[in-house]
C-alpha cells in the first residue's frame, strides 16, 4: 500500500499499565506510512514513573515533547524503528487517578508543530515546550501568546476537558497566531487534554500539521456518553454520541447521529473493557479508507469515557 | 498564588441583552482575564465587539449577567473610587475650572483631609499632566488635549486601584496622542496603577501595554488570545520602535484585526443561524446546529 504523503507521525507506541499498576509495559509499536509494520522492539523494559519518555509523561501528568536528547533516547528509538525521528511526543491517559496508558508518537521530517500548553500562575495556558517546522512567525508569536480558559483550541480543551479537532483552521478567520508568510500552511489542528482525578490536569498537547505532511490519513474524534456499570460483573455502557472527522463526509452531528459502524463499535467495546489506548490492525478489523491500522486514545472525565480520538493510517 | 498576581480577576464574564423575540443575546460571553498588580493591559478588537461593555462592567456602571469581577480580592458590585475611568470625551463640568473639576472627586475620596491637603493633591496631579499653568482655566478655554489631561488628572487624583481608559486618545491628533501616552506612562511608572486600556490603535497597544488582549467579534465576543509584550519599563518610544520584535507583534495584531473584519459577516451569519428557531407544523422547536470557527 502506497501513501500519497509522508506522515508527520512516523512511529507509534502504546504503553499500558502492568497488572499491579506499578509499571508501564510496551503493548505495541508500529511504523507509519508505506512501510507500516509492527516495529521490532524486543526486550524493551517496563518503565516506572519518571523513566523514559512514557514514564516521564506519567510522572508529570503532562504531555511531553522530547527533542533535545542528551540521553540519546531519540537516536536509540530511531535506530530501533529504522526511521529518523526528529522528536518524540508522549501523552498520558488517566482514569481518575489511575494511569491507563501512555501514547508515544515519533515525528519525522515534515511541516507542522507540536506544543505542550501548561497552566501558569495566573490560570492561563502558555507554551512550555514547542516543536516547530516551517513556521518561524508562528513559533515567534507562540512564545508570547497566552490562552485564558475558553480561548483558542488549548483554552477550549481546558473548558471542555475534551479533545478538540479543527479542519483548515487558517480558513476560520480566528487563526490568530498565523500572521506571517510561513512556508507551512496549517491544515489540521488537534488539542488533547491530560485529565487526572476529576478533571483537567493543566496540560494540553496541540498538534498542527501541513497538508503536505498530515498527522494521519484521517482523524476522528468521537464524543461518547457512558452509563456506569450496574454492578461489578458488567461493563459500563458507552454510546457514540457524535463523530467529528478531518474528512467532512464522516461527520455526524448530535442531532442525527448515525449508528456507529462496526469498526467503531469494536474499538469502543475494547476501550470500554480495558480503559486503555490501543492499536487496531486492518487484519483484525475492517478499517475505513484502506487504513492499515488505527490508534485509538480514550479520554476520561472522572471514571467516564467521554471521548475517543482515532488516528487512521 | 498571591493577590498581587491576581490583582484584577475577570472570570466567566457574560453580558446579555434581550432581543425583540424574548431571547437573551450575549454580546460578551465567558470572558476570562487576570492582571497582576501594576500591569497595563490593552484590549483591542473591532468596533462594537464589546470592549467598552467589558470596561463599563468593570467600572461598575453596567450590571453583569453572569461571571465575576474581583479587584484586590473584593468583588465589584457597583461603581467605586477604587476604579477610575477616563472616557474618550473628558466630560468636564463646563462651569468649573480644571482645578474645581479635579477637586470634585478629591473631596469625595478624602473627606477627612484638610482643605490644604486636598488642594495640594489637585495641584500635584494637574501639574504632572502638564497643566500647572492652566489649572484655573475653564474647559471652554482649553484645547481637547488639555481637557483630556484634566480628565486624566481627575482620575489619577482619586488614587484608584484600577485605572480604566476607554479610548482616551481617540479624538486627539497624533502628536497630542503620543504626548498623552507618555504622560500616562509616566504616571503609571510612578504610581503602579493596574490599568486597562481600550484602543483600536495597535501601536498604542504595544507601546503602552504589558499585555494585549485580542477580543473576538460579537455577538458572544470573548478573549481570542492574550499577547505578552516583553519590553522593559520605563519605555522609550524610539527604543520600542527599533526593537527587533516590535514589527512581529504589530503584524500579529494587525492580522488579527484584518481576519476579524474579514470574517465578521460570516460569524454574525453563523450566530443568527444558531439562534434561528424553525417551527415545524406541530410547533416543535428545532435549533439548527452550526459548526463554529475555532482559534488556535
Amino acid at each position: 500500500m502506497s501513501d500519497p504523503f509522508p506522515w508527520l507521525i512516523r512511529y507509534v507506541e502504546v504503553w499500558v499499565p502492568t497488572e499491579d499498576g506499578s509499571h508501564l509495559t510496551l503493548q505495541s509499536s508500529r511504523l507509519v506510512g508505506e512501510e507500516a509494520a509492527d516495529a521490532d522492539a524486543p526486550g524493551v523494559p517496563d518503565v516506572r514513573p519518571g523513566e523514559g519518555v512514557a514514564g516521564r509523561a506519567w510522572q508529570q501528568k503532562s504531555a511531553t515533547i522530547l527533542q533535545e536528547d542528551p540521553s540519546r533516547v531519540l537516536d536509540g528509538l530511531s535506530d530501533a524503528c529504522g526511521t529518523t525521528l526528529k522528536a518524540v511526543l508522549a501523552i498520558p491517559v488517566f482514569r481518575r487517578h489511575e494511569i491507563r496508558g501512555v501514547v508515544v508518537l515519533g515525528c519525522g521530517d515534515g511541516l507542522g508543530a507540536a506544543e505542550v500548553w501548561s497552566r501558569d500562575d495566573r490560570d492561563e495556558l502558555a507554551v512550555s515546550v514547542g516543536l516547530y517546522a516551517g513556521l518561524p512567525s508562528f513559533e515567534f508569536i507562540s512564545r508570547y501568546t497566552k490562552f485564558p480558559k475558553g480561548a483558542g483550541i488549548p483554552g477550549k480543551v481546558w473548558t471542555m476537558e475534551q479533545p478538540q479537532l479543527a479542519r483548515d483552521p487558517e480558513q476560520s478567520g480566528t487563526f490568530i497566531r498565523s500572521f506571517g508568510n510561513d512556508p507551512a500552511q496549517i491544515s489540521a489542528a488537534i488539542g488533547l487534554p491530560v485529565n487526572h482525578a476529576h478533571g483537567f490536569a493543566g496540560s494540553v498537547l496541540l498538534l498542527l500539521s501541513d497538508a503536505q505532511t498530515p498527522l494521519a490519513r484521517d482523524i476522528e474524534l468521537w464524543e461518547c456518553r457512558s452509563d456506569p456499570a450496574t454492578d461489578e460483573h458488567h461493563l459500563p455502557v458507552t454510546e457514540l454520541v457524535s463523530t467529528t472527522s478531518l474528512n467532512a463526509e464522516h461527520n455526524t452531528g448530535t442531532a442525527d447521529a448515525a449508528a456507529p459502524e462496526a469498526w467503531q463499535q469494536q474499538i469502543l467495546k475494547q476501550l470500554t473493557a480495558t480503559n486503555s489506548p490501543a492499536m487496531f490492525k486492518a487484519e483484525n478489523l475492517a478499517l475505513p479508507d484502506r487504513a492499515a491500522f488505527s490508534l485509538a486514545i480514550p479520554f476520561f472525565r472522572g471514571e467516564s469515557l467521554t471521548a475517543v480520538l482515532t488516528l487512521l493510517y | 498564588m498571591t493577590s498581587a498576581s491576581r490583582y484584577l480577576e475577570i472570570a466567566g464574564l457574560t453580558k446579555a441583552y434581550p432581543n425583540p423575540f424574548g431571547q437573551d443575546i450575549a454580546v460578551v460571553s465567558d470572558f476570562n482575564l487576570i492582571l497582576r498588580r501594576g500591569e497595563v493591559c490593552s484590549i483591542i478588537g473591532h468596533s462594537g465587539c464589546g470592549k467598552s461593555t467589558v470596561l463599563t462592567m468593570l467600572a461598575g456602571l453596567n450590571p453583569i449577567t453572569s461571571g465575576a469581577l474581583v479587584v484586590h480580592g473584593r468583588e465589584v458590585v457597583g461603581p467605586g473610587p477604587d476604579r477610575a475611568v477616563v472616557f474618550q470625551s473628558p466630560c468636564l463640568l463646563p462651569w468649573m475650572t480644571a482645578f474645581e473639576n479635579v477637586m470634585l472627586g478629591v473631596r469625595q475620596v478624602y473627606p477627612h483631609g484638610t482643605g490644604k491637603e486636598r488642594r495640594q493633591i489637585c495641584e500635584y496631579y494637574l501639574s504632572i499632566v502638564g497643566l500647572a499653568d492652566a489649572m484655573h482655566r475653564y474647559p471652554r478655554e482649553m484645547s481637547g488635549g488639555m481637557q483630556q489631561r484634566v480628565g486624566i488628572a481627575r482620575a489619577i487624583a482619586l488614587k484608584p486601584r484600577v485605572l480604566l481608559l476607554d479610548e482616551p486618545f481617540g479624538r486627539l491628533d497624533s502628536l497630542t496622542r503620543m504626548d498623552l501616552q507618555d504622560v500616562i506612562l509616566d504616571i503609571l511608572n510612578r504610581e503602579h496603577i493596574t490599568t486597562m486600556v481600550i484602543t483600536h490603535d495597535v501601536d498604542e497597544a504595544i507601546y503602552m501595554s504589558d499585555r494585549v488582549c485580542m477580543m473576538t467579534n460579537g455577538p458572544e465576543a470573548t478573549v481570542g488570545q492574550v499577547l505578552e509584550i516583553p519590553f522593559e519599563r520605563p519605555r522609550v518610544r524610539s527604543a520600542v520602535l527599533e526593537h527587533p520584535d516590535y514589527y512581529g507583534f504589530r503584524a500579529c495584531l494587525l492580522s488579527f484585526l484584518e481576519k476579524q473584519e474579514h470574517h465578521k459577516s460570516s460569524h454574525v451569519a453563523a450566530f443568527e443561524t444558531r439562534q434561528r428557531v424553525a417551527r415545524t407544523d406541530d410547533d416543535a422547536v428545532v435549533t439548527e446546529p452550526v459548526e463554529e470557527p475555532i482559534s488556535v
